[in-house]
């Protein structure tokens, strides 16, 4: 990495650890924020536990409302994690280093979210053990394991027991650092937490071969989770939902949301904890990159799936198309595909401006919002088509309990990523170091150029 | 002889077209091999440059192979299309601008790569090879030149990779889904271009293989360069299956008859399941059962199997594709497909269209070889200066050099 500034070992200590030892003012104030944002939604969960799923603007026949637009949305973002690490661990991209342990982490905190709001979505939270413990075993009412509405808890629990067992091996260097470096209880609970790890060459043998057999194995993970919640929609007969592309279109897409997430993730930690020497411009510019093939990747599957639904002539498909693509819906359409293409995609064809931090950030929101539309547009429209049971078109406006539950699952994830903060080093430290042990000059002509091992 | 039968009827032109298909695929998606890499400046691509975009020569095949098909692919005024109500021309005129669009593409790619080459050749050669002179201009290598040439490689190759999905997804839907009546599956041309991704690298590894054995340039292609594109060549053999599997999954599970004719009966498990299996093994079970294993993957001989059986899993996957489709009568008042048809044994016009086309894309690409030089010498130059083995403690480790 070019920019990368000389350091020594010990500064890399202090300021990779001044999240963990240190606790500044903002930190407190954006604390009880997100805590009031949580509180809120918390109130809005008991509201609807109490008084039922009336009071959301669910009805028949738009069953799916917000809830699963972010049960999809949250697991769309959980594939920063593994696109981020693992995939660029496996090819050796040297420019992973300060982002990897963010990503790894969004990827935890955003399955829960997703998890949570499936429980939410039932209106009765606790009925949701009924799949699991079926509660009339006499009448052989089972779960139907044949249901992707199965199959999604297995991938989500598989993907975050892997995520979580990715996230722990690679933080076990630093927790060992974490032990040497505080006292008190903190010292006896990173002692415990890092397995009695001193650093020698048999250790780190190990913990390199653990960190290339996860990326490996929970590659095909990663790809099954958005895969399977594609299924619920796709193995349906639904017009605008039985989609045989819908697979690896969600998986594109949920990568698409997920590393333009982490770009807004990567600029609050690096104002946040001032870590401007290592998260620098180079790393907005690789994931702008990055971001450029995403994005025409995922218009390419959008551009199919319309285009199967006008070219089908069933006159249902025509119809959620026809539907998708009229006022009021056109709109959001149209924001939607300026949010996750045209705008965000000749924007970071620019060097200029995929360094320019504030600039990125942006972009990335835009996407996000983008996405949200994009997931908004394929279940609301598909589901208000009129039913050849049914005497008119259905409808469906969202209601302020919907509203605040969406904004806690923002906030929600932004609490825990903060807390987390507080715990554990957010950049991976022995990471950083090996990035720099391994960093070269080479004398080419008058030039003197950086270079970089391939591992 | 097909010809003299006249093109009225489409059946007896099914395997034609299946060799269109997979020279179509293969000429033209191997070019982009040499981009990626160059993208991610990995500085290990500079031997495999030449071996992949010289393959772009066979679009010359391509265009006059693709010239019978304009006549036998329906009007689109009586069939779903993809061209719904367009203008004048549709689909005819489009599909021929499109391939041609495309095979330009690949000369110029290949062109704007060669121009030092033969600028050095035309120097080399006192200026009397006529076509080094001709094509090297008056390029002489001042800075403003190399940076002309780089910003043309970068543009043309973007261009290209863009050009080869679009390209790949039309004449697929064109030639080969719409016109069976009834078969909807929009994973189709993603499928298809999968398929052309996976080409390219298997299509590369046995040009390099081929040019590294016959030119003795065993110091120069290295086992580097086979392992790092087989890396590459084992992602495409997942990303086949899991394409595949996710269109057979929701065909299967959504239980529509007419899907299930056409992806069930027709493309995997009915009429042509033994065709289906043996694509299945030659482009999914075999390769990852070779490639899974480092030792194999960084070798000469593990990638070079798997670019084998990877071609002919791709070609007898374009046989499942076109031929069965060609045998289906066009109704225009009947949109749907009633049963499944069966890949019929090619006849003697068959075998000698599939020998003929195969042994004329060979030729164009060895004469681009013999040509323009097995290796592109300014690119194998620059990854030299560029990749240095430096001590490190007591190992030897490579190091990439990467200028801004």
């Amino acid at each position: 990495m070019h920019e990368r500034p000389r350091l020594t070992p010990i500064q890399i200590n202090r300021d990779l650890l001044r999240s963990v030892v240190e606790t500044p003012l903002i930190f407190y104030v954006l604390l009880l924020l997100l805590m009031g944002l949580v509180g809120l939604g918390v109130i809005a969960a008991t509201l609807m536990v109490t008084y039922g799923l009336g009071v959301t603007g669910l009805n028949h026949p738009v069953f799916w409302g917000f809830f699963i637009i972010n049960f999809v949305f949250w697991v769309g973002i959980s594939h920063a994690g593994t696109m981020i690490s693992a995939i660029l661990r496996l090819s050796a991209a040297e420019w992973r280093r300060p982002v990897v342990r963010a990503a790894e982490v969004m990827t935890v905190f955003s399955l829960l979210t997703a998890a949570l709001f499936v429980v939410l979505h039932t209106g009765r939270p606790w009925r949701t053990l009924y799949w699991a413990f079926p509660y009339d075993f006499v009448r052989g009412i089972w779960p139907d394991v044949r249901s992707p509405l199965v199959w999604d808890p297995s991938a989500i629990f598989t993907y975050l027991t892997g995520s979580i067992l990715f996230v722990y091996a690679a933080l076990i260097p630093d927790l060992a650092l974490a032990r040497d470096q505080t006292t008190g209880w903190r010292r006896a609970v990173y002692g415990v937490l890092c397995l009695g790890w001193r650093g020698n060459a048999r250790q780190w043998k190990l913990l390199n071969a653990t960190g290339l057999l996860l990326s490996a194995l929970i590659l095909p993970v990663f790809v099954s989770v958005h895969s399977i919640v594609s299924w619920d929609f796709g193995m349906s007969l639904v017009p605008g939902w039985h989609v045989h592309i819908f697979a690896p279109y969600f998986v594109v897409g949920a990568v698409l949301s997920g590393v333009a997430a982490v770009i807004a993730l990567m600029a609050v930690m690096r104002s946040l904890f001032r870590l401007h020497d290592y998260i620098r411009p180079e790393h907005f510019d690789m994931i702008g990159r990055l971001l450029i093939v995403v994005a025409l990747a995922w218009a390419y599957f959008y551009f199919i799936d319309v285009v199967f639904a006008l070219l089908s002539k069933e006159e249902a498909e025509y119809e959620v198309m026809k539907l998708r693509l009229s006022p009021p819906y056109l709109y959001l359409f149209l924001l939607m595909i300026t949010c996750n293409v045209f705008l965000p995609v000749p924007i970071w064809m620019f060097r200029r401006f995929r360094r320019n931090i504030g600039l990125m950030v942006w972009t990335a929101i835009v996407v996000n919002i983008g996405m949200w539309l994009e997931r908004f547009l394929i279940i609301i429209p598909t589901l208000q088509r009129r039913h050849p049971d049914a005497f008119a078109w259905g409808d469906y406006s969202a209601s302020i309990v919907e509203i605040t539950l969406v904004i806690f699952s923002f906030a929600n994830v932004a609490l825990l990523l903060l807390v987390f903060s507080k715990i554990f080093p957010v950049i991976p430290i022995w990471e950083e170091k090996e990035g720099h042990i391994w960093k070269r000059e080479f004398r080419i002509g008058k030039l003197r150029l950086p270079a970089i091992v391939r591992e | 002889m097909r010809l003299g039968a006249g093109l009225e009827d489409r059946g007896p032109w099914g395997y034609y077209a299946a060799v269109f298909g997979f020279l179509f695929t293969v000429g033209q998606a191997a070019p982009m091999v040499s981009f990626v890499p160059r993208l991610a400046r990995a500085r290990w691509h500079g031997p495999l440059t030449r071996a992949s975009q010289v393959v772009a020569v066979a679009g010359l095949l391509n265009v006059l192979l693709f010239l019978p098909l304009l006549w036998l692919v329906p009007s689109s005024a009586t069939r779903t299309t993809v061209w719904f109500d367009w203008p004048w021309g549709a689909p005819h005129f489009y599909d021929t601008i499109f391939v041609l669009m495309l095979v330009i593409n690949g000369f110029a790619f290949l062109w704007v790569q060669a121009v030092p080459d033969l600028a050095s050749l035309r120097v080399q050669s006192g200026g009397t090879h006529r076509l080094a002179r001709l094509l090297s201009g008056s390029f002489v290598g001042t800075p403003k030149q190399w940076k002309v040439q780089r910003i043309g490689l970068a543009v043309l190759g973007g261009c290209y990779v863009m050009n080869f999905i679009f390209v790949q997804s039309i004449i697929s839907l064109d030639y080969v889904m719409t016109l069976v009546p009834g078969w909807k599956s929009s994973m189709f041309p993603a499928f298809y271009s999968i398929n052309g991704l996976l080409a390219a690298t298997a299509t590369t590894i046995l040009v390099m293989a081929v040019i590294r054995r016959f030119y003795g340039l065993q110091r120069y292609i290295t086992v580097d360069q086979f392992w790092n594109v087989a890396k590459i060549m084992l992602a495409l053999n997942l990303a086949w299956a899991y394409h595949w599997w996710a269109d057979f999954l929701t065909t299967w599970y959504g239980r529509v008859p007419r899907e299930t004719v056409v992806t069930l009966g027709i493309r995997s498990f009915g009429e042509n399941t033994w065709l289906f299996v043996i694509a299945f093994i030659c482009c999914f079970l075999l390769p990852l059962l070779i490639l899974m294993w480092n030792p194999w993957r960084k070798s000469v001989a593990g990638p070079t199997v798997v670019a084998v059986l990877s071609l002919i899993g791709i070609f007898i996957q374009r046989i499942i594709d076109y031929v069965p489709t060609f045998l289906v009568t066009q109704d225009p008042l009947d949109h749907e497909l009633h049963e499944a048809i069966a890949v019929p044994w090619p006849d003697l016009p068959d075998v000698l269209i599939v020998v003929g086309g195969l042994a004329g894309a060979i030729f164009l690409v060895t004469w681009a070889v013999k040509t323009l030089g097995p290796l592109s010498n300014w690119e194998m130059q620059e990854c030299m200066i560029l990749r240095r083995n430096e001590k490190f403690l007591n190992a030897e480790v490579p190091y990439v050099i990467k200028p801004r």
